[in-house]
């Protein structure tokens, strides 16, 4: 598909360079990934060492971001907490794309009574307040799984499906009665032909945009699930909740609170940028 | 009505009726058609009167409001009513192609027309890659698009309504099917590009020769083009004739009222001639005769009884209460 120049991904991404702040934030977000992967190795940083007798060191040209309560270089464990958020955005984010298009596929393609069904399912699980959800399911894996992301990937994926079900249940619902769905039958292509060839690309615009912008929602829940105490993992929600504890009148030791925030703000807004940009590049409706 | 055996394709007493809120709605009530290899029937009616609706029943792709209630599909000696739904996709496309009206959204925006011709390749021939792209370029200069090399590489966007048309042929044909359903291909377009598209379904017909149902509502057209026709009103068949035989001598006052409104090039009309009234709607059909209330030579009979098709003469038969009893003759 990007093979001619003229394709409609083609005219969405010529759109999308045209978004100075989108490009921004394809920029940061590359930035900050970068990294969170690669700057623990390359800087040849110990996330998990104490140093008793340098306990809560201001930054200085040793510890970039100085040092926290245990003497543990900080600028590491913002990294790494980095990681740990960025991964459960995304793994979640994914999770969700899965479970929602093959769902809402099903859904807007079948229509009736199976549709019927499967949409009150979704309206019963939205019912559910969501916090409550998560925090169920987090509880059950808290003995097991400690310090492993996994079960915040599957709660937070959980969560996330149902919206993304309705979007693409929505499409589906349109785009089966376009003709060229028809056309399709007509050379007689099947069922899951006709779904994952003919109708998922020309609602891919819809699932992309709604999942870029899952991701920074996934984030902010991880973050104040971690702030609530309920994370599993070193991440920046843990961090940001960890430097708060921190700050008192007396001796604040901001450095604690200050750089998780800043780049949990920095990668939340950049996402939202690019979300933003993506669904002006790719809204049908700004087309000719 | 000759009792040829080898048609290819037949269609039996064919119902079809939708589901609605209003209840069941009749949309076709009992047609019957047959097309021998090689020959072009024309299906003659107003929008509405079950044209299209024949033509997606005998390839089992209604709406799933659409069902078939009774009546046979017979093509080259299977019965498709009794196929399995993995039969008749094997069929749809290989066997029996459709073109349908509109050009401009039945192709698929997000994929080139070459990708688009080659998947009935897949589908059906299981080509690999790089067959298809060269059988899509040698079908679509088969169509008549120029610079196919090229074209093949192009999305439906940058294309001509005329020129998406071609390549919705050069799809139907990709397998060179035995009979080719053709439903309006030309009504959405340009009278000339009408011209030159129904030009090409001839020049592949002679070429393949493959059978062809042409749906239409253009007269014009089924003189230029069709051998027989069907002249369908309110879901029936009201007069079936070949074309000379139509044309000169119609019988039914619907076919009658067809040709008058015809536009003529040499006539000096300033108005155009219409047919009074309205088509019946499909709830209320009148248990006698669905022209009724709009003919000119409606008989006191026609309002309760039906008048059933019955044949005048060789190959022309009219389902009217002027005409029956006169097959005799």
């Amino acid at each position: 598909m990007t093979r001619a120049a003229a394709g409609p991904w083609s005219d969405a991404w010529r759109r999308l360079r045209r978004n100075r702040l989108a490009l921004a934030g394809v920029v940061v977000l590359i930035a900050i990934a970068l990294a969170c992967i690669a700057g623990p190795p390359l800087l040849g940083l110990d996330a998990e060492t104490t140093h008793p007798q340098l306990r809560h060191e201001p930054p200085s040209l040793a510890h970039w971001f100085g040092t926290d309560a245990l003497g543990r270089d900080f600028l590491a464990r913002v990294l790494l907490g980095g990681r740990t958020s960025l991964l459960v955005g995304f793994a979640a984010t994914l999770a969700s794309v899965i479970v929602g298009v093959a769902y809402g596929a099903v859904a807007g393609y079948y229509g009736g009574r199976l549709d019927e069904l499967l949409m009150r399912v979704v309206d019963f699980l939205y019912g559910i307040p969501y916090m409550f959800l998560v925090i169920l399911i987090m509880l059950m894996f808290a003995e097991t799984a400690r310090g492993d992301p996994l079960p915040v990937f599957l709660a937070l994926g959980l969560v996330q499906w149902l919206t993304m079900a309705r979007i693409v249940r929505g499409e589906f619902l349109v785009l089966r009665n376009r003709e060229f769905v028809l056309a399709a039958r007509l050379i007689g292509a099947g069922d899951a032909r006709i779904i994952f060839r003919h109708i998922l690309p020309n609602a891919l615009g819809p699932i992309v945009v709604y999942a870029t912008l899952t991701v920074p929602a996934v984030i902010i829940l991880e973050s104040f699930l971690s702030f609530l105490g309920l994370g599993v993992a070193l991440s920046w929600g843990q961090l940001v909740s960890e430097g708060v504890s921190v700050v008192n009148p007396i001796r604040s030791y901001w450095w604690l609170l200050v750089w998780p925030s800043v780049l949990l703000a920095s990668t939340l807004l950049a996402l939202n940028f690019v979300g933003d940009g993506l669904r002006d590049a790719l809204d049908p409706r700004a087309q000719r | 009505m000759g009792g040829a055996a080898g048609a290819l394709l037949e269609v039996r007493d064919l119902h079809v009726s939708f589901d609605t809120e209003a209840g069941a709605v009749p949309a076709v009530r009992g047609v019957d058609l047959r097309v021998q290899r090689g020959e072009t029937l024309a299906v003659v009616g107003e929008s509405g009167c079950g044209k299209s609706v024949t033509a997606l029943a005998i390839l089992r792709l209604l709406d799933p409001s659409g069902r078939i209630e009774r009546g046979a599909v017979r093509f080259d000696g299977q019965d498709l009513l009794g196929l399995s739904e993995p039969e008749m996709r094997a069929l749809r496309g290989r066997r029996i192609g459709m073109v349908f009206q509109e050009p401009m959204t039945s192709l698929n925006p997000v994929f080139t027309v070459g990708d688009q011709i080659g998947e009935v390749l897949a589908i059906h021939r299981g080509l690999g890659k790089r067959e298809r792209r060269a059988e899509a370029i040698r079908l679509l200069e088969k169509v008549g698009i120029p610079a196919a090399a090229e074209r093949v590489d192009q999305y439906p966007h940058e294309m001509s309504g005329g020129m998406k048309q071609r390549v919705m042929i050069a799809i139907a044909i990709a397998c060179e099917p035995e009979v080719l359903i053709a439903d309006e291909p030309t009504t959405a377009l340009d009278v000339t590009v009408q011209a030159q598209i129904l030009d090409l379904l001839r020049a592949l017909q002679q070429e393949m020769r493959m059978a062809i149902v042409l749906i239409t509502h253009n007269l014009g057209v089924v003189a230029q083009f069709a051998q027989r026709v069907l002249v369908m009103y309110a879901g029936k068949i009201v007069e079936r004739s070949d074309v000379a035989t139509l044309f000169r001598e119609p019988l039914h006052p619907y076919t009658r009222a067809l040709l008058r409104a015809l536009p003529s090039r040499s006539a000096h009309a300033e108005r155009l001639v219409s047919i009074a009234g309205t088509v019946p709607s499909p709830l209320e059909y009148p248990p006698g005769c669905a022209f009724c209330a709009r003919c000119p030579d409606v008989l006191p009979r026609c309002a309760d009884d039906e008048p059933r098709l019955e044949g005048v003469e060789a190959g022309h038969a009219v389902a009217c209460w002027l005409h029956a009893g006169t097959g005799a003759r």
